[in-house]
């Protein structure tokens, strides 16, 4: 892979600032971005703070602010929903299938990378369709297929499933981190005598570290949020954390607001979780990498 | 750099992720192909479902409900999003904040935002009785379980994808090469369009056809904030009602492609537009 | 196109450049100090220095990115410090050449003169004298990417003089290319400069590009101007230790000087070390200073003892590199100083010689 720097900055020429010089025009120009971007961050904002209220909040009808605060609807979501089994569930599944995904997808990115195959390229292509394509084309069959073989509804069934999520994207990241590590490592340990396995295991595998740290959480990320695929082979105890909550929302006008806006929260916790797992991640293997 | 040839041995290797795609992903995709030439529960070959898909409204009709929602929305967030991060690209103090939270959506995923959408827009909910609390209007705006439910939902999931790819690109080009024109007379506006815009374009182009395809997938937005019975009934709400509740897997399978033959005509469009373009890198070479 | 001297001067685009007590500061650091430079009219002047020295940063004010934080700048008496940076007419060359990658050479070399709504026939012959002027006549219709570096370097040359520039700024033009290249390119550039007789204010760290170039150069560190002066002037007569050590000079020895000795002044080192040192005009008795040889000055002489102005060493490391032999020589004092003979000459390590400092060829520097 080429190493083309997409930004050339001269480092001469640093510290550019953009002036920009007050004319009428710009004075528009800027004011109408400002107002874009604080209306756009107020909406996103305030919608996060309306679920977090109300979730925690008592009484809430036509006011600004709810009445009060408590913690009551929050604790009866969380029982009437039994989050902590579909969390229990949903980890399950999910660390599984990415560990899985993991062990499947080391050798193959490895060999992509360090090999030539004829038709390299269009085999490298065809590990990125499942990603890219749209899902629900596969979905469908995918869920006659595991329903008719007994599959469906299943905790090992929601395992293989995943795989389909995290096999390509792994192999695809790997890839590319493996093609960042110098061949000559591997060619020195080899001149030194190792053979397949010590190199994966010593040289190789250790080096990947980063690459395998960011895949396990992108993966990890993915299934998690995955709907389509498990929506349609879920059974009732047998859901991921997702699916779960959108299956409450569709039947929702049944429900308090506050029940609900609870168990969004709920979701939006490991989110938010993973958000600034993966941001620290991503900051701290630049430093190590010294970029 | 140019690796050794792969031996017999090594094609070994490509087995552990080649089979789960294989079982996975392209056995199901042909079986599905094949599932939308073949009449519920029998074997043979038919072209009924696809004669149901357009004789039948509620089919057909998916199309022009599904585009009619994404089309303009996908435009909008394109406007919007490019603005923005056009707006603070550079640097800029502050600039990773707002970046920040343009992509803050994104992590929170559709149906969060679905839960805020309704909460914030709902009649009586705080955006109404802002616009009530001003004077603007007198009655409720009703933006939730309708059109414009999902039309928000897909706006603000759309600008937080498209800047998540923005930011990066609105870096990429060389400001040098902004400098340099400024410094031979170009005014910022002159700038922009023969400099700055025609490096971008192709990229941006990709990632608004890339924006514009997931969108035409949409669902859960469709469901939770739209109103999955009439206005936003999208080709992903017929084609998993007919796998879930009818256990047609035949006719859900002919919506989920029709939707793929969308996407893949959306791609050719952009494809064939970038083409008109200058396509390449924007940093300068040594 | 070569103009005779009085079509030099009289050459209406020819622009005088007054720098005048230029200050930029980013937030707390001061990247330029109070900043005076005077550059004539078709003067090649040259800002040498080391990265970060804030050369760079000065190109910036002059060429408009960046605005000083106080001072002026003047084009022939007008100060353009509020002119915005399209309304400058300066000629750029950026380090990495910055051709515009989606048009072609000759629209990259047009593109100022679109700027300018030039004619569509004097725009086409302009652009043909230009390419012509940088050796590319045929190439407009390539593509950058298309091109060497040499040759975008000469795109970037001509798409910043056909513009006809009040004056031409150049930003380490050469150092991404090889060493041969380099040689051309920098007489192709002497060349042009001879021809049209424009300003040119040129930022580079290679002080031999700064020497072979200029008629003037100001050296800087810090962001302080440390000398200014014709090259010969900055090569023969450094002012203190950084120049000195910046073009070249090595062996510096610090101390005062502490008597007059006719047309020589006894200097007495840190270390107890004595020299005598021809009078500069500069110094007084009891000034701090600095003192300094070229290594081409150095003399090993055959001797067993050491008279005045001479040093016990011995021969660390012999680099014998076609011409020259460069010997490093620790001296009594403990010090390690260069010295470069002509050809090869037998002194092998581990030998011990004697240094001899010719007075007339040592320098008197200030501290830096």
């Amino acid at each position: 892979m080429k190493h083309e720097t997409s930004v050339n900055h001269t480092p001469a020429i640093k510290g550019v600032q953009r002036k920009k010089r007050m004319g009428f025009g710009r004075i528009a120009y800027s004011t109408i971005n400002w107002l874009m971007i604080i209306a756009f961050l107020t909406v996103v904002l305030g919608m996060t703070l309306v679920v977090l209220f109300s979730a925690f909040g008592k009484e809430w009808y036509t006011t600004v602010l709810p009445q009060g605060f408590t913690l009551e609807w929050f604790i009866k979501a969380w029982n009437a929903y039994e989050i902590g089994t579909y969390y229990k569930v949903t980890l399950q599944i999910v660390v599984s299938a990415t560990v899985i995904s993991l062990i499947l997808s080391i050798p193959t990115a490895y060999i992509l990378a360090r090999r030539e195959f004829p038709y390299k390229n269009g085999l490298i292509s065809f590990f990125q369709l499942p990603f890219t394509l749209p899902e629900l084309v596969y979905a469908i069959p995918v869920a006659s297929i595991f329903y008719s073989i007994g599959l469906a509804e299943t905790i090992p069934g929601l395992i293989i499933v995943n795989l389909i999520i995290g096999v390509p994207f792994s192999v695809f990241l790997l890839i590319l981190f493996t093609e960042s590590l110098d061949p000559r490592l591997e060619w020195a340990a080899q001149s030194l005598g190792a053979n397949k396995y010590k190199l994966f295991t010593r040289i190789i595998v250790p080096q990947l570290v980063p690459g395998i740290t960011t895949a396990t959480i992108n993966i990890f990320i993915r299934m998690f949020s995955t709907f389509t695929i498990i929506l349609l082979i879920s059974g009732p105890k047998t859901q991921t954390l997702p699916v779960m909550v959108f299956s409450v929302l569709q039947g929702s006008g049944t429900q308090p607001p506050a029940m609900l806006n609870s168990l969004a929260l709920t979701l939006m916790l490991p989110l938010l979780l993973f958000a600034f797992v993966s941001l620290w991640i991503s900051s701290y293997t630049q430093k190590r990498l010294g970029k | 750099m140019q690796q050794p040839a792969a031996r017999k041995t090594d094609y070994l290797l490509l087995l552990p992720a080649l089979i789960p795609i294989a079982v996975l992903f392209v056995y199901p995709l042909i079986k599905g192909v094949l599932l939308t030439f073949q009449p519920t529960g029998e074997s043979g070959f038919t072209l009924d479902n696809y004669i149901r898909f357009f004789t039948e409204p509620d089919y057909y009709m998916t199309i022009f409900r599904t585009l009619y929602l994404v089309v303009p929305a996908a435009f909008l967030e394109l406007l919007f999003a490019f603005a923005i991060t056009y707006f603070i690209r550079g640097k800029f103090k502050g600039k990773g904040f707002i970046a920040g939270l343009l992509i803050f959506p994104l992590t929170l995923g559709s149906l969060i935002i679905d839960m805020g959408i309704i909460a914030f827009f709902k009649p009586n909910g705080w955006f109404n009785q802002f616009l009530m609390g001003i004077g603007i209007i007198d009655e409720p705006l009703t933006l939730v379980y309708n059109y414009w439910g999902a039309f928000i939902a897909l706006f603000i999931l759309g600008v937080a994808f498209l800047s998540s790819n923005l930011i990066g690109m609105m870096d990429s080009i060389d400001p040098n090469l902004e400098q340099a024109a400024r410094s031979l007379g170009a005014s910022e506006f002159t700038t922009f369009r023969r400099v700055f815009y025609p490096l971008i374009r192709s990229n941006l182009l990709t990632v608004f056809g890339l924006n514009l395809i997931m969108q035409i997938g949409v669902y859960t937005s469709a469901i939770i904030v739209g109103n999955p019975a009439s206005e936003t009934r999208t080709f992903a709400v017929v084609a998993f009602e007919e796998a879930m509740r009818y256990f047609n897997y035949n006719m859900s399978n002919t919506v989920a492609v029709v939707m793929a033959t969308t996407q893949l005509i959306v791609i050719a469009i952009i494809f064939a537009l970038r083409k008109r373009g200058f396509v390449g890198s924007a940093s300068t070479f040594k | 196109m070569v103009q005779t001297f009085e079509e030099k001067t009289l050459n209406s685009t020819s622009t005088n450049v007054q720098i005048e007590n230029l200050v930029k500061k980013f937030g707390q650091t001061t990247a330029v100090h109070e900043a005076n430079i005077d550059i004539r009219s078709g003067e090649f002047m040259t800002l040498l220095g080391p990265s970060g020295c804030g050369k760079t940063t000065i190109l910036s004010m002059i060429l408009g990115i960046i605005d000083a934080t106080s001072g002026t700048i003047s084009f022939n008496g007008e100060p353009i410090n509020h002119i915005p940076m399209n309304k400058r007419d300066v000629g750029m060359v950026f380090q990495n050449y910055a051709l515009f990658p989606h048009m072609t050479v000759s629209q990259n070399v047009a593109f100022g003169l679109d700027m300018r709504k030039v004619n569509k026939d004097e725009k086409k012959k302009r652009v043909q004298e230009a390419l012509e002027m940088v050796q590319l006549d045929g190439y407009g219709d390539r593509f950058p990417r298309e091109l060497s570096g040499g040759q975008q370097q000469r795109v970037a040359l001509a798409r910043a003089l056909v513009i006809r520039p009040k004056v031409l700024l150049l930003d380490e033009p050469l150092s991404n290319l090889d060493a041969k290249l380099r040689k051309d390119m920098r007489i192709q550039l002497k060349r042009l400069h001879d021809e049209l007789g424009i300003t040119i204010i040129y930022v580079t760290h290679d002080q031999e590009e700064a020497l072979s170039l200029s008629t003037k150069v100001a050296v800087m560190s810090k962001g302080f101007i440390q000398q200014i002066g014709s090259p010969q002037d900055i090569f023969l007569n450094p002012v203190n230790h950084f120049v000195a050590n910046f073009v070249g000079y090595s062996n510096f020895f610090e101390g005062s000087l502490v008597e007059e000795k006719g047309d020589k002044f006894l200097f007495k080192s840190k270390d107890g070390l004595q020299f005598l040192v021809k009078k500069n005009g500069r110094h007084r008795i009891g000034d701090n200073v600095v003192l300094t040889i070229k290594p081409e000055n150095l003399r090993i002489v055959d001797k067993e003892h050491p008279d005045m102005n001479e040093l016990r060493g011995q021969v660390l490391v012999s680099d014998y590199v076609g011409s020259t032999t460069g010997y490093d020589v620790k001296t009594e004092n403990g010090q390690i100083l260069k010295v470069n003979v002509l050809g090869l000459e037998p002194y092998p390590i581990g030998k011990k010689v004697i240094l001899h400092f010719n007075p007339d060829q040592m320098l008197i520097l200030d501290k830096e």
